[in-house]
């Protein structure tokens, strides 16, 4: 990992988002919400200012959700001189929808694509030994879940506070089915490229998931302050390993 | 004796079609049912433009007919005729996007390297 100013400058210059790269999040923005708000168009009957209120709060943390995780893959990959650039997978969202609508919203699965990474050799001048990395890629895809259960633990302390919001408990909900969807070993998704990357670092996320649905998902206070205090210490051995530059 | 090296075509054909039924069977609404065909089309408008200048492209067009073939057999809901219209509308279409490169695959020239 380079220095917080290298860093710094290099978001600056090369943090992007493409035209076609906009497109398909708005894309997989607009079936992921329509998908996560299935099930929510009136309590009896069909009820379409309801549903159209629950569809607008859930397209909104769908988006925050996307963008925030898409961001912590793109910042890593420019720490690591890797530009990363989103790769829409369109059968998946094509299944993703008709499982939707076979299973009337019950099972929800989000199949958007993943990341895919490219070397900047103007970044990785002087660095040693400087060539396309598997651990890089693989790295990348990574922060994919690991955005997401930062976001489910985030969205899980509003839940705490306020039970009955909807935004939170779908909030929580999303997050938790993007980052265990993430470890899908498929060549079109990140499961794979993690897969490659490290077989450890695949264990390890598929265990953190797992810990995260149990703890977040019993919504006490003990699994809330337990799943904070293991994402801190996890994350301040992270930035200690990895910030030996 | 069935040699999946040799017919693989028709055995692909033959999941297909078994998927394309069930899938027909299990949507019972009629939009979810137009939505799905749709997207089919979409996407066998994409698997031929991937496949046709590729030989033999007849097994890819046996599979892509074997799913229709399925959806039809299943629907027991919804006009057939339509469900045959939104195929093909949503094949050229789809077709249509990827020639005029609105849609990139992976081998087209803009397409992230």
């Amino acid at each position: 990992m380079v220095s917080f100013k290298e860093l710094k400058s290099r978001v600056q210059t090369d943090f992007e988002f493409n035209r076609s790269e906009i497109s398909s999040f708005l894309l997989a923005v607009l079936v992921t919400g329509i998908i996560f708000s299935f099930q929510d168009w009136g309590a009896d009957q069909f009820d379409l200012i309801f549903g159209l209120r629950n569809l607008a709060m859930v397209l909104l943390l769908v988006l925050i959700t996307f963008f925030f995780r898409a961001s912590c893959q793109k910042i890593y990959g420019l720490s690591e001189g890797h530009k990363a650039e989103f790769k829409v997978w369109w059968l998946g969202i094509a299944i993703a929808l008709v499982v939707c609508f076979v299973t009337l919203g019950r099972l929800p699965l989000i199949l958007i694509g993943a990341m895919s990474a490219a070397f900047m050799v103007r970044q990785r001048l002087g660095e040693f030994r400087y060539g396309f990395s598997y651990w890089v890629q693989g790295m990348i895809a990574y922060w994919g879940p690991m955005a997401n259960l930062i976001l489910a633990i985030l969205f899980a302390v509003g839940l705490y506070f306020a039970p009955d919001s909807y935004f939170f408990s779908q909030g929580v909900m999303l997050n938790l089915i993007m980052a265990t969807l993430s470890f899908v070993p498929l060549p079109q998704l990140e499961g794979l490229q993690i897969f490659f990357g490290s077989r450890v670092l695949y264990v390890l996320g598929l265990a953190l998931v797992a810990l995260a649905w149990i703890l977040l998902l019993s919504q006490t206070a003990f699994g809330l302050i337990t799943s904070i205090v293991l994402g801190t210490v996890y994350g301040i051995i992270y930035i200690l390993i990895g910030s030996e530059k | 004796m069935v040699s999946w090296y040799r017919d693989w075509a028709e055995l692909l054909m033959l999941v297909l079609i078994a998927l394309g039924f069930v899938l027909s069977v299990l949507l019972q609404n009629a939009s979810f049912s137009y939505t799905t065909i749709l997207l089919a089309g979409f996407l066998a408008g994409r698997i031929y433009y991937l496949k046709r200048f590729t030989e033999p492209i007849l097994p890819f067009i046996l599979m892509i007919v074997g799913f229709l073939v399925g959806y039809l057999i299943g629907n027991f809901w919804v006009s057939r005729i339509w469900i045959v219209i939104l195929f093909m509308l949503g094949l050229g279409f789809s077709y249509y996007l990827h020639l005029k490169k609105i849609i990139v695959i992976f081998k087209s020239e803009n397409f992230f390297k």
